[in-house]
């Protein structure tokens, strides 16, 4: 794993989804880049995310992938607009009736089993809608 | 003034391998089998060759593929490249090709793609691949895999600018309409909207014949230049226009998810060519899910962005309609051996220009378009080709 895997997936097991802010220009960027991808600043720290965002896309996969997955599916798969300026990908929690593109969303964590890369262990990161109750669960 | 480089180059020769299952065969036998069918076809000899082009295997570790390829053929290149733009590396090829001879650096270049997809792929390697196409770290853990981006693009257009999954469902019954008509093709059999529409979802709202095929196949094409391709049986079909466009890499960088850098390619390619969308006779679209051509068609100013689904409608893509496309039949009907999968819309396009399609013919068909895309709408390369200078 690199250096900014290893940083993102410790913090997903201790409950926080870790994002890297450029020390230079303040930029907020995630996939753990080694240098800020607007002024290639070298020099970026690792913040938690507030664990707010807004859906920009999503899927539902109902063929896995892979022979691990193939027990989890059918699962939500996002693109979420962190409100700190970042998009990532995650999975979504809730009740698939209350997805849709534009709509607000709130950090949690989901056991997920084997997922592809088997480092997730059981602190998955997912994004519910803000309207769901208890939405991530079990 | 006109590019230097349009019509510096011409395609002289095609050649294809059967496609679907291929047991028995490798990534190697079929560049080897295509390779020498498509020097058969321009009527020239592995001597005659300045270089060769290929594309990577997913199932065969060939590093240095080009050099494997010149040793299986007995020849010792002085131009050798092998590329990697997934399902652009078609027209990468096309495009390295044109630009080597238009700088005076070769004759005639040979460009192969061949893979065992289907037969070839254990399931370690199908995961790898899969890995491939996402970020390992980031994107990979949460299940994505390419089905699934292209299900993100696609929800993202139907809520932008409401395309319905009927529209995209006319993409895959056009495709196997072609494909009827094609005997080298994999899938024949009828399809209809309704079977689409009702067929097992793999990544909403893509369902199965949304998806492109699994397959072994090959294909090849010598390029030539001018002065060379002149003393050969049959007119070369001119290579007006080539260019590519590479945006994200990863589709959670994607910074729009409804037009990528297809409209780039597109508008290099086009003013290379100097000409315009609506001049085209044959539109082959890299088709690798259903929504791709969709969002191309667009992205190359086809029709406005967002009218890509009423822009195919009305099976006006399919044999007899007024936009002919994909008339091989594409990824979805006619075969896709992954990163060789668009070198059968070239070979096709090459094809309906010289008035060999038999069935299939495009009446009149002078100027065509060809698109390919790699990665996650990552890679872009677009080519224009035109049955005169």
């Amino acid at each position: 794993m690199t250096a900014g895997g290893e940083v993102f997936w410790d913090g997903c097991a201790v409950g926080e989804f870790r994002l890297l802010r450029c020390d230079g220009c303040g930029q907020v960027d995630h996939m753990g880049p080694s240098r800020c991808r607007r002024c290639h600043g070298a020099e970026l720290t690792w913040i938690a995310a507030e664990g707010g965002g807004t859906v920009a896309s999503f899927t539902i996969v109902r063929r896995a992938p892979s022979a691990g997955l193939r027990e989890w599916v059918p699962y939500g798969l996002a693109l979420i607009d962190l409100d700190e300026g970042t998009r990532v990908m995650a999975r979504l929690a809730g009740e698939p009736e209350d997805w849709r593109i534009g709509g607000r969303v709130r950090l949690c964590f989901i056991a997920a089993g084997e997922a592809p890369g088997d480092f997730a262990g059981d602190r998955l990161p997912a994004f519910a809608p803000e309207t769901g109750e208890a939405a991530c669960g079990s | 003034m006109a590019h230097p480089l349009r019509a510096a180059a011409g395609i002289t020769g095609i050649g294809e391998t059967p496609v679907g299952e291929l047991p028995g065969s490798s990534a190697l036998s079929l560049m080897e089998d295509a390779a020498l069918a498509a020097l058969d076809d321009a009527g020239l000899a592995v001597a005659d060759l300045d270089g060769l082009v290929t594309s990577r295997s997913m199932v065969a570790p060939l590093h240095r593929a080009a050099v494997i390829l010149a040793e299986r053929l007995g020849m010792t290149p002085e131009l050798f490249a092998t590329l990697e733009a997934g399902g652009a590396t078609s027209l990468q090829m096309l495009n390295y090709a044109l630009t080597a001879i238009g700088a005076g650096r070769a004759r005639h270049l040979l460009c192969v793609a061949g893979d065992n997809l289907l037969t070839g792929l254990s399931r370690d390697l199908a995961v790898q691949a899969m890995a491939e196409n996402a970020d390992a770290e980031f994107e990979v853990p949460f299940g994505t895999f390419p089905p699934a981006a292209y299900a993100l693009a696609a929800r993202a257009h139907m809520h932008a600018y409401g395309t319905t999954a009927e529209q995209l469902a006319e993409v895959a019954v056009a495709a196997r309409a072609w494909a009827a008509l094609n005997p080298a093709a994999q899938m024949r059999q009828p399809l209809d909207l309704a079977q689409v529409l009702a067929a097992k979802r793999v990544a909403e709202p893509l369902g199965l014949n949304d998806c492109a095929l699994v397959s072994d196949g090959g294909g090849a094409f010598v390029v030539s230049e001018p002065s060379a391709a002149a003393a050969l049986a049959r007119p070369p079909i001119w290579i007006l226009g080539a260019a590519e466009a590479a945006g994200h890499e990863y589709i959670t960088r994607a910074p729009d998810l409804t037009s990528f850098a297809s409209a780039l390619a597109g508008r290099r390619a086009f003013a290379m060519a100097g000409c315009r969308p609506d001049e085209v006779d044959l539109a082959q679209i890299y088709d690798c899910f259903s929504i791709t051509p969709i969002i191309t068609l667009e992205d190359l100013g086809f029709c406005g962005k967002g009218e890509g689904g009423a822009f195919i409608e009305g099976g006006r893509t399919g044999p007899g309609g007024d936009f002919p496309m994909n008339s091989h039949g594409g990824l979805l009907s006619h075969a896709h051996p992954g990163k060789p999968g668009g070198i059968f819309h070239l070979t096709e396009a090459v094809r309906q220009l010289r008035g060999d399609a038999g069935r299939r013919q495009v009446a009149g068909a002078e100027l065509a378009v060809v698109t390919g895309v790699g990665g996650m709408f990552s890679a872009h390369a677009t080519a224009i080709l035109g049955a005169a200078r």
